[in-house]
């Protein structure tokens, strides 16, 4: 019954440690966005992105006392994101230059001489 | 409300038949509002059947329009119409749906000892998006139709003047009811399981039905963004596929395969399904590595997702790309050779009944063997750079994904009737259709296979003479494949009212849903299920339910249970 | 998705009065309900996936125009409105906690404090939607803002409004279902012993939040 299955979470602590903490990356990650990080920055972002995400999931969605098939839909979900974005942009970055849109990142300079 | 009494009747006087899920309400309303699983697998049977009969006839005109090399019965813009709603009213409206929401619906719950799914309103829901879905595509197919063919490639599909934006919108909505049904299936297999049927004493038709609900689940809504984003492109120009502003096609042809592809699992998986519950019944004997077949089902339900890039050979994806996607396609094709070598290695010394659902075991498992084949052919680079669009592509995937399908689904009906309505179908006329299907599909396909190798394109309307003939054949076999069709709908719905009576098991199967009367009360069981014995399995002492006589013919009456007489 | 709000006439007289008769009991009704929106909102996050997919690709085009444009984005009203929907996902937390322990007063005020930032959030983007409207920074062929001319600059207003307006199309729904789910609240219909509703319901508001944490940094901060 529900009564049990919360018996724990009747103290509100963890919910505002967790805001605390969320209010916290907010701040950093928009400190860090107006300083230049050169190519770390997209990786110090997401970074603090998938971490404030984390604990949403965690601690305000109750993943962490789940049972296990509602844990892997969420993986399995994000895997699969991360799979269609990754296999098409090995595709942008392995082809041949001239099929890329005109004006894009590699389209215009590295056009091979034609024999 | 009625509810049927569990306790055993002593030879009444005058018998009074136990109330039933077709006859314990009447009226249209109690169908339109039902919340049984059991009913509503029917209303989709009976739409799904409705879109094949529609689907089939866009495809016998085009296969008239292709008996000579001009103009014979439409203009060449028709005929794009034609093909494009053929495939996407095959697809969209039966493939799709087919076996999942129609008998998944009806056995699964039942196959598992359960009343019904979890979320019996959200199933009724699914049933109404997916009536939803199909009047907006069939609007806008009355309303000047589309002619992208199903892909929607663009930028053809956002500059056309035809009606994409109403058809594009059905698909997105049917995707929804996909999505819901999948939810449903998973829900309940997790959490509505009888006691003591644990994942391991899974029949394997609830195995694949998973692994394809886990496909519907995941894959279309990429469908549904990709789709929604071509409405938007077509109808306010926002440029996201448009070479003009920086967009690429290539991108869409991304999102649109990582849906499409396993959405071919979303059609054979199922018949795969079906077929395990077929192979062990008709050879009387246990199914042969049990634990191969239900893993190659989540495996190919997995790698599946892994080989999309297979349609992009020739459309500017880069060469790494399709050496990897190339790869991993061929894959897939060792998950579907297990199963393949699981069902022969069932069949093999197996006491085989050869009735109707066998039949089209048959034919299914050479579809499979031989589409499968031509598969791993055409996921080689270098060959395809040579069928692409061609005939031989057509001849493939309608080989694998709806010759497969197709003889799952006419094999669930037969093998499934009984148990629907309580009646069978004539034995006899059920094999002369099936041979009538077989030949026909293949020779409707194989003369497509030897035009497309010859290098006829798909989707032309005229071709040069020499490929005549060929294409006559194909005719012929279509027509023979039609004639198949409506030789099923008159014998089955004679069997509707006049068949004979059957009893609980009359294929003498071990599947948990035969333990059920025919046609099921209500609430499915009469008596609360234990799962005592592994399903598939032929061997145990004891009792070993047989074939009812009078589904051979025999003069057995009428017996309320089959199974223990 | 919930299927829980019908009451059941049921012979046995132990059983809750929300369980539906063909569950087991209670606990796995809940678990099937959980279940049944954790997969829900999987096909939420896969409908963005998509987008998200289109996102990094022409990202990965056109790494200038993302540049330039993100700038003329208002990085001040995208930092108000990530505050906005944080502060409405621990609210929400807290109207679950409250029904929990038997405050329906204030859980009550914790869900319509819910919605009004749900909406507010509305509000707020609406006025930054305006602003690039006026501007002219739209997508395709729409687009004449004079200020970026990069290649691609087209392609960034695609994506940025094709996902903002997705995102808050979710945020509509979900400010609609606060509301049905702050009058239900008010009529009593949960307690501490059924609260399924409300847990999906916050569930659905969460992932809301969740997609916006990223894409916060991926327009506004790039
Ligand atoms: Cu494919």
């Amino acid at each position: 019954m529900a009564h049990n299955d919360h018996a724990h979470t009747h103290s509100a602590r963890p919910y505002i440690l967790t805001f605390m903490w969320l209010c916290f990356c907010t701040v950093l990650t928009y400190t860090l966005a107006h300083k230049d990080l050169g190519a770390w920055s997209f990786a110090i972002a997401m970074a603090i992105a998938a971490a404030k995400g984390l604990s949403v999931i965690l601690f305000f969605m109750h993943l962490y006392d789940q049972p296990g098939p509602s844990r892997l839909t969420l993986a399995i979900a994000f895997f699969f994101v991360l799979l269609v974005i990754t296999l098409t942009l090995t595709d942008v970055h392995t082809r041949f230059p001239l099929s890329l849109p005109p004006g894009s990142f590699r389209s215009g300079n590295v056009v091979p001489p034609i024999q | 409300m009625s509810s049927p009494s569990p306790s055993p009747t002593t030879t009444p006087a005058v018998p009074v038949e136990p109330k039933n899920y077709l006859n314990c309400e009447t009226g249209v309303r109690s169908w339109l509002l039902t919340r049984d699983h059991k009913r509503i697998g029917l209303m989709f049977l009976a739409c799904v059947t409705a879109a094949l009969f529609l689907g089939g006839l866009f495809a016998m005109l085009i296969r008239i329009e292709l008996l000579t090399p001009d103009e014979t019965i439409m203009s060449a813009q028709t005929y794009n119409r034609m093909f494009t709603l053929h495939g996407v009213v095959m697809i969209f409206l039966f493939m799709i749906p087919a076996i999942p929401s129609g008998f998944g619906n009806f056995v699964l719950p039942m196959m598992i000892g359960a009343e019904d799914v979890a979320f019996p309103r959200l199933n009724l829901a699914s049933w109404y998006i997916y009536l939803a879905g199909a009047a907006f595509a069939l609007w806008g197919m009355v309303h000047g139709g589309a002619d992208t063919g199903w892909t929607f490639y663009t930028p053809y599909s956002t500059t056309t003047f035809t009606k994409v934006v109403p058809i594009l919108l059905g698909a997105f909505i049917i995707g929804f009811s996909s999505i819901a049904t999948g939810i449903n299936f998973i829900v309940t297999v997790h959490t509505m399981r009888g006691p003591g049927l644990t994942w391991n004493k899974l029949p394997l038709f609830v195995w694949s039905i998973y692994a394809t609900s886990i496909i519907q689940v995941l894959a279309t809504p990429i469908l549904g963004i990709t789709v929604l984003l071509t409405a938007i492109e077509h109808a306010f120009g926002f440029g996201i596929f448009d070479p003009a502003h920086g967009g690429d096609p290539v991108l869409f042809q991304h999102m649109f395969w990582f849906y499409s592809h396993p959405a071919v699992y979303i059609m054979v998986l199922p018949a795969m399904a079906v077929m395990s519950e077929i192979v062990p019944t008709f050879a009387r004997k246990n199914i042969f590595g049990y634990k191969a077949i239900a893993y190659s089902s989540v495996g190919i339900a997995l790698v599946g997702f892994f080989a999309w890039g297979h349609h992009l050979f020739t459309s500017g994806q880069s060469t790494f790309n399709a050496g990897v996607f190339g790869v991993i396609s061929m894959i897939v094709g060792v998950f579907t050779a297990i199963k393949v070598f699981n069902w022969v290695g069932t069949l093999y010394k197996g006491r085989i009944r050869f009735s109707t659902p066998f039949a089209y075991f048959c034919g299914f498992i050479y579809l499979l063997v031989f589409g499968g084949m031509t598969g791993v052919a055409l996921a080689t680079v270098s060959l395809d750079v040579h069928w692409q669009d061609t005939y031989f592509v057509i001849a493939h995937f309608h080989f694998i994904m709806v010759g497969a399908t197709l003889m799952a689904f006419l094999a669930a009906l037969h093998y499934w009737f009984p148990k629907m309505f309580g009646r069978t179908y004539s034995e006899g006329w059920g094999l002369v259709a099936a041979s009538l299907i077989i030949l026909g599909f293949n020779a409707t396909f194989i003369p497509q296979f030897l035009l497309g190798n010859a290098g006829m394109p798909r989707r032309y309307w005229s071709y040069p003479a020499e490929f005549q003939a060929l294409n006559v054949a194909s005719t012929a076999g279509a027509s023979l494949l039609a004639f198949g069709f409506l030789t099923i709908l008159v014998y089955l719905t004679i069997a509707l009212f006049y068949g004979e009576k059957v009893g609980r098991n009359p294929w003498g199967s071990r599947g948990y849903e035969w333990n059920s009367p025919s046609p099921p009360p209500k609430h499915n069981f009469d008596s609360p299920q234990v799962f005592d014995h592994p399903p598939h399995d032929y061997d145990s002492e004891g009792h070993e339910p047989e074939m009812q006589t009078e589904v051979h013919g025999g003069t057995e009456v009428h017996g309320d249970d089959g199974a223990k007489r | 998705m919930a299927e829980h709000v019908e009451a059941h006439e049921h012979g046995h007289e132990e059983h809750h009065p929300r369980l539906q008769h063909h569950f087991q009991d209670m606990r796995t009704q809940q678990h099937a309900a959980r279940l049944g929106m954790w997969l829900f909102l999987a096909t939420e996050i896969l409908l963005f996936g998509g987008l998200f997919c289109a996102y990094s690709y022409y990202r990965t085009l056109f790494p200038e125009a993302w540049k330039e444009c993100s700038k003329h984005l208002n990085r001040p009203f995208g930092l108000l409105e990530t505050f906005d929907l944080i502060t409405s996902s621990f609210t929400m937390v807290l109207a679950i906690h409250f029904t929990r322990i038997g405050n329906r007063k204030l859980s009550v005020l914790m869900l319509l404090a819910t919605a009004t930032m749900g909406f507010g959030f509305l509000g707020l983007h609406g006025y930054e939607y305006y602003h690039e409207w006026l501007e002219g920074a739209l997508p395709g062929k729409y687009y004449h803002f004079e200020e970026v001319t990069a290649t691609g600059a087209p392609m960034f207003y695609a994506v940025y409004f094709l996902m903002t307006g997705l995102h808050s199309a979710h945020v509509f729904i979900g400010g609609v279902v606060l509301l049905v789910l702050t009058y239900l609240t008010a009529k009593g219909n949960y307690d501490a012993s059924y609260d399924h509703p409300l847990d999906l319901g916050g569930l659905y508001w969460h992932l809301v939040d969740l997609i916006w944490i990223f894409l916060f940094p991926l327009l506004y901060l790039v």
